[in-house]
């Protein structure tokens, strides 16, 4: 009852924030692009929040509890790379396209409004199935924190995140994401050391998870391996990590649900500052979760399903306040993704598919309300009806983006080449190859993991740019905005600010110094040398 | 051998993308510096 409580008050706030700040939005770019004053600490709370969702908290903390910890963190390393890659690759040119919408962007840079709507329809396929999976996720966690039925539970998840995205947008959205991001960042570091103390302390927690019955290997870099393990071979599971570490790089440097967080912030600086500190909290989160999560299987190595370890440690080895914290912070991981899914969807029916720029400022704010909140409303009634499958659909949806926009992304930045043609088909190749592959692995035969779908996706659509450039002209339009987007924008130059940003990257360096001695201590000295 | 290498792989990853954020910026200014001159030049 206590934890239901907990989380109820937390909700409330979350809806608190979203009614207050909805009396700050004036126009349509306080909705879409939250005045586009945002700023670092915003747009690297929103990054974070928007990225990590019920899929971090329950399945990845699984899967280190059944025995893949290290391998995973091997993963994020290239992962979480994709932050600081794309703000200096992608983000930043885009935010220098003074755009509503990442396919507004498409559309503007090739001088095109099929791009802007194709790039737009992609949005709302891939991210409604995702949203759809993850609000399915969220009401069965509700459910059985509270004892709720899946209805219930459902409709409370639903109401939450829909009033505050649909009553304040970005601003709102902007918000509860960062005060989201505080509360399951606090709740996984200060989670850490009460999970080592009651799982044997350091170093004995980690020398007996390492040797748990029927899990030996679980922390070496490979995880368990061999017949009826996950991976058959170390190499094997290395090779997965860093395949799969490339293709969520690249979808956190190209994706809408990341992306359009730059289009909100206050300057360029602050792209740059909040890709860096994105990558670093990224980092630490997965790092103390990994570990700690893996400990678990001292005082308990039979949790059903395993998804479910970090909300079992809540409720019966964490005092109260923290189990309601842990708590708190899984169901705020959720709505985060959801708040920010649903913004996109409801920008991009409005500003992409529906594109008319002639009504005025007010009308086209009440036109983008009721567009977010139909669109809410389709969602739940998906997710009461709980697809077929929507689990597997929702977990490659996100992967579509990587393949359909990855490759005119960067091409559209550093290519004076590429046209709106080759732009076009490289977007609907890529989703498409994507789509069939993975429909083939799911009814057919599943394809080696270096023949991963996003792969097979990634090298057609950049093979269509590469040939639709050969045969296809560049207009006048499409030339000068791509040489708009190398002109610096005034504030770049201002030389306090510049100081500040080139501190950012001492935040890294620093920080991955840290980051070692601690990796060394928490894991290495206990596993090896004691 | 392995685990050896990733306790300091997954730290050394942030100090290796630290000097590239650090290059970057580095490019950046003096970018920004450059157009400056330019734009003065065509105000003389």
């Amino acid at each position: 009852m206590v934890y239901l409580v907990g989380i109820l008050i937390g909700i409330l706030i979350f809806i608190l924030v979203g009614l207050v700040l909805s009396k700050r939005i004036a126009n349509v770019e306080d909705y879409y692009v939250s005045g586009r004053n945002a700023p670092t600490v915003l747009i690297t709370g929103s990054l974070v929040a928007s990225f990590l969702s019920s899929v971090t908290f329950m399945g990845e903390a699984g899967f280190s509890y059944d025995g893949y910890p290290i391998i995973q963190l091997i993963l994020v390393i290239f992962n979480a790379s994709g932050y600081v890659f794309g703000v200096f690759l992608f983000g930043r040119f885009l935010r220098r396209s003074n755009a509503l919408t990442v396919p507004e962007y498409f559309g503007k840079r090739f001088n095109s409004k099929k791009i802007q709507r194709a790039a737009g329809i992609t949005t709302i396929i891939g991210i409604s199935a995702y949203i759809v999976a993850v609000t399915m996720g969220g009401a069965l966690l509700f459910s059985s924190v509270s004892g709720f039925s899946y209805t219930v539970s459902l409709i409370i998840i639903w109401f939450a995140y829909t009033s505050f995205t649909f009553l304040s947008g970005a601003k709102g959205v902007l918000v509860n994401d960062t005060l989201m991001f505080f509360i399951f960042l606090f709740a996984t570091v200060v989670a850490l050391p009460f999970i080592l103390n009651v799982t044997g302390g350091w170093p004995n927690a980690i020398i007996e998870a390492a040797s748990t019955p029927g899990k030996e290997g679980i922390l070496d870099w490979h995880g368990i391996v061999g017949e009826n393990a996950y991976f058959s071979t170390p190499a094997e599971a290395l090779v997965w990590a860093v395949v799969l570490g490339l293709v969520w790089g690249t979808i956190v440097s190209v994706s809408p649900w990341q992306t359009s967080r730059y289009l909100m912030a206050k300057s360029e600086h602050v792209v740059i500052r909040s890709g860096i500190i994105g990558m670093i909290s990224i980092m630490v989160i997965y790092l103390i979760l990994h570990i700690s999560m893996t400990t678990v299987n001292n005082i308990n190595p039979n949790i059903t399903p395993s998804e479910n370890v970090f909300i079992w440690t809540a409720i019966n080895v964490m005092p109260t306040w923290l189990g309601i914290l842990i708590l708190l912070g899984i169901m705020s991981a959720v709505l985060s993704s959801c708040s920010t899914f649903l913004q996109l969807i409801g920008n991009s029916v409005s500003n992409d598919i529906f594109i008319n720029k002639k009504n005025s400022d007010m009308s086209l704010l009440r036109f983008s309300r009721i567009v977010m909140l139909l669109s809410s409303i389709v969602i739940l009634i998906f997710t009461f009806w709980q697809p077929p499958a929507v689990m597997w659909i929702g977990y490659f949806a996100a992967t579509l983006f990587a393949a359909s926009w990855g490759p005119v992304a960067f091409a559209s930045i550093f290519s004076k080449k590429i046209n709106k043609e080759a732009a076009f088909w490289s977007i609907i190749v890529g989703f498409a190859a994507v789509f069939v592959c993975e429909i083939i692995q799911k009814f057919w035969f599943s394809f080696p993991i270096y023949f991963h779908p996003v792969i097979i996706g990634v090298v057609l659509s950049t093979l269509i740019l590469f040939v639709g450039s050969k045969f296809g002209e560049v207009t006048e339009e499409e030339r000068l905005f791509q040489q708009q987007l190398w002109k610096a924008p005034d504030d770049l130059a201002d030389p306090k600010e510049m100081n500040i940003t080139k501190r950012y990257p001492n935040i890294l360096i620093f920080g991955g110094a840290l980051v070692i001695v601690l990796t060394f201590i928490l894991y290495y000295i206990p596993l090896n040398l004691l | 051998m392995g685990n050896l290498i990733f306790s300091f792989a997954f730290g050394g990853s942030l100090i290796i993308i630290g000097f590239f954020a650090k290059y970057m910026i580095s490019r950046m200014a003096k970018v920004e510096s450059a157009d400056k001159k330019d734009s003065r030049k065509e105000v003389i």
